[in-house]
């Protein structure tokens, strides 16, 4: 009868077995990611044949810097890099400004219809943009919208994720910390920038990358809402490199060195956000 | 008079039973009252309407006769110390304590003059410019004593604040805690369901029970004279035996009251040891008297399985009538069981 009692609960298993396994799933798994990326990058150093050629070109005979410089010239990256920074900068703080007390709201205060307005904000997580694309475009089109900055912004300014997972992070700050500064005379403003948002940064700022990110990177919106080139952005110009090849060859490596220097800025800001990205998503709670 | 709570009624929304109703208490001023009560007894829930971050269903909370009911908190002139101190991890402990002061607008002099003084008093002047990530659990809950201080607000509200230090900085706190309280002579109310801190601390102590008040008096008068039985079993270290008789009262001792041996006055029980905690000054002896088991602190001891005899004399038996309270009356039943309030 006691026997059972003498039996551990741990089951014996073999280590290395286990390493091995989990070494050759992480490295399939990191080939995945990495491969497209580093076939990107090495493809915009290829000529033009080399870019071409098949079975692909894993490295390069001659390193051609020179693509990048053709690309600039061939994307004008001056303009459209310039409408790029200006409109993403700008959606970073719209739809910061607009989230941030729109989450402190929905996680930290009571009010009537809480639930089902939360539920229309995650909802418009749910549906492709494409399903919003007209109506949205006759909204801007009357407004003599189209072609601004101002259409580029608003449509990026909301965000259903931005809030939720904001609002995820102000649920986790200790009641009593609120309380507190209630107590201190702190007004709800006071409570939400001077108390609560330093404690929930880390994710603020992991969304504000986020939000810079999907600007950025935006083609479908960039396309959709502009009938000329004034506030286009560089996606477009990337894609364009490639459609303006005048019936001759279309030069890939030109096109994957101007997609290689679209990334770089979003690279090196995650390697310098590294951090604080990995803590908002492991954010747990403040003591 | 400092703090009146008028009649209140307090029901969470979503429920069907209020936690509180017809509730009345009266805090004097410059008094250190403690509300003591087990877990859901209602003593934080009052302790938060006072400080306001808990609405009122009905009635009215008075502090020094103006109405606070429908004030916000931060207008309520107190200061509340929470159980987890709830400083602000991102701030320095100067600006934890600055926070408040900048919000009510004082000007920046007397916030440094402030400051440096609760600094000093707490004993914390040399951590001023530390994070709380960087202090101890004690210098944490420090730090939310230095912060109220500095507001000198017409009454301090503690919840639990000792219950996350451990046994020996407790100790130490309690010992703190009462020095403050006897140099700033205001008004303390302090919530916890530690019979020990409460008798320890307070001068005056309100026990608690399912949302109503079983007895308020000083901690002699809540130790010696108990009102009815809850009060009889909670206060105490541990609390008072008490046997259900056959008549359908109840007669109670205190553990430390029981004797070894017989008497022909008094109350003779008998029974085998149970356990045998060593404490120190004295044992807890448990004992089984066949309905039942009951302790007493002695500090003889008696070996686990022996046979002992027990008594306990008639001026040191305290009687209760079937609804629980006390009365003088001697009640004359036989033992049936042993009873606890909680059962």
């Amino acid at each position: 009868m006691t026997d059972i009692y003498k039996k551990s609960l741990l089951k014996k298993k073999n280590p290395l077995v286990w390493k091995i396994a989990e070494c050759v799933i992480l490295a399939f798994l990191f080939i995945l990611f990495v491969l497209p990326f580093y076939y990107m990058i090495i493809s915009s150093f290829k000529s033009t044949v080399e870019a071409m050629r098949n079975p692909p070109v894993w490295w390069p005979a001659q390193f051609l810097w020179g693509n990048f410089a053709d690309a600039w010239k061939g994307a004008n990256f001056t303009k459209y890099g310039w409408n790029s920074i200006v409109i993403s900068t700008c959606v970073v703080f719209t739809c910061l400004a607009c989230s941030v007390p729109c989450a402190f709201a929905f996680g930290r205060m009571e009010f009537k219809l809480k639930k089902p307005l939360f539920a229309i904000i995650l909802s418009d997580m749910m549906i492709p943009v494409q399903c919003v694309f007209l109506p949205l475009f006759i909204l801007f089109s009357k407004l003599g919208w189209l072609n601004t900055y101002g259409s580029m912004i608003l449509l990026f300014t909301y965000s259903g994720a931005t809030i939720f997972f904001i609002r995820n992070a102000f649920m986790q700050v200790n009641n009593e910390v609120l309380e507190a500064a209630r107590l201190d005379g702190a007004s709800e403003l006071t409570v939400m920038y001077r108390v609560t948002f330093p404690m929930v940064k880390p994710v603020v700022v992991t969304m504000a990358l986020m939000a810079f990110l999907r600007r950025w990177n935006d083609y479908f919106w960039n396309l959709s809402l502009t009938t000329n080139d004034r506030v286009r952005t560089l996606p477009y110009a990337i894609q364009a490199l490639n459609a303006a090849t005048d019936g001759a060859l279309p030069r890939w490596e030109v096109t994957m060195a101007g997609a290689t220097m679209l990334m770089a800025p979003m690279l090196i800001a995650y390697i310098f956000a590294n951090k604080q990205i990995k803590n908002a998503f492991i954010y747990s709670g403040i003591k | 008079m400092a703090i009146v709570m008028q009649d209140i009624k307090k029901q969470y929304a979503g429920t069907s039973a209020p936690v509180m109703e017809h509730f009345d208490l009266t805090i004097e001023e410059g008094s250190f009252t403690v509300l003591l009560g087990p877990s859901g007894c209602g003593k934080t829930t009052a302790l938060r309407m006072i400080a306001g971050l808990e609405e009122v269903t009905g009635g009215r909370i008075f502090i020094d006769e103006n109405d606070v009911t429908d004030v916000d908190p931060g207008e309520r002139n107190i200061a509340m110390v929470f159980q987890n101190y709830a400083i602000y991890p991102h701030m320095t402990v100067r600006g934890n304590i600055e926070f408040g002061l900048k919000n009510y607008q004082i000007d920046k002099e007397e916030i440094n003059e402030r400051v440096n003084y609760v600094l000093d008093m707490t004993g914390l002047s040399e951590y001023a410019d530390r994070k709380p990530s960087q202090l101890s659990g004690g210098q944490r809950q420090r730090v939310a004593l230095a912060r109220a201080i500095s507001k000198s607000p017409k009454a301090f509200l503690m919840d639990e604040p000792l219950s996350n230090l451990d046994a020996k900085l407790r100790i130490q706190m309690r010992t703190d805690m009462i020095q403050l309280y006897n140099r700033l002579k205001c008004t303390f109310i302090y919530v916890t369901h530690d019979q020990t801190e409460a008798m320890t601390m307070g001068t005056d102590i309100v026990v608690l029970y399912k949302g109503m008040i079983q007895q308020h008096g000083t901690p002699q008068e809540v130790y010696n004279n108990p009102s009815n039985l809850f009060v009889a079993q909670f206060i105490g270290d541990p609390g008072m035996n008490a046997l259900r008789l056959s008549d359908g009262g109840y007669v109670g001792f205190q553990p430390r009251l029981a004797q070894f041996g017989k008497s022909e006055n008094g109350l003779n029980l008998q029974g085998t040891v149970l356990t045998n905690e060593f404490m120190g000054h004295d044992c807890m002896i448990t004992v089984d008297i066949g309905c039942g088991s009951i302790v007493m602190r002695r500090r003889e001891t008696r070996k686990v399985g022996e046979q002992v005899s027990l008594f306990i004399p008639q001026e040191n038996l305290f009687y209760f009538d079937a609804d629980q309270n006390r009365t003088g009356t001697v009640q004359t039943g036989e033992v049936v069981s042993v009873f606890h309030v909680d059962d």
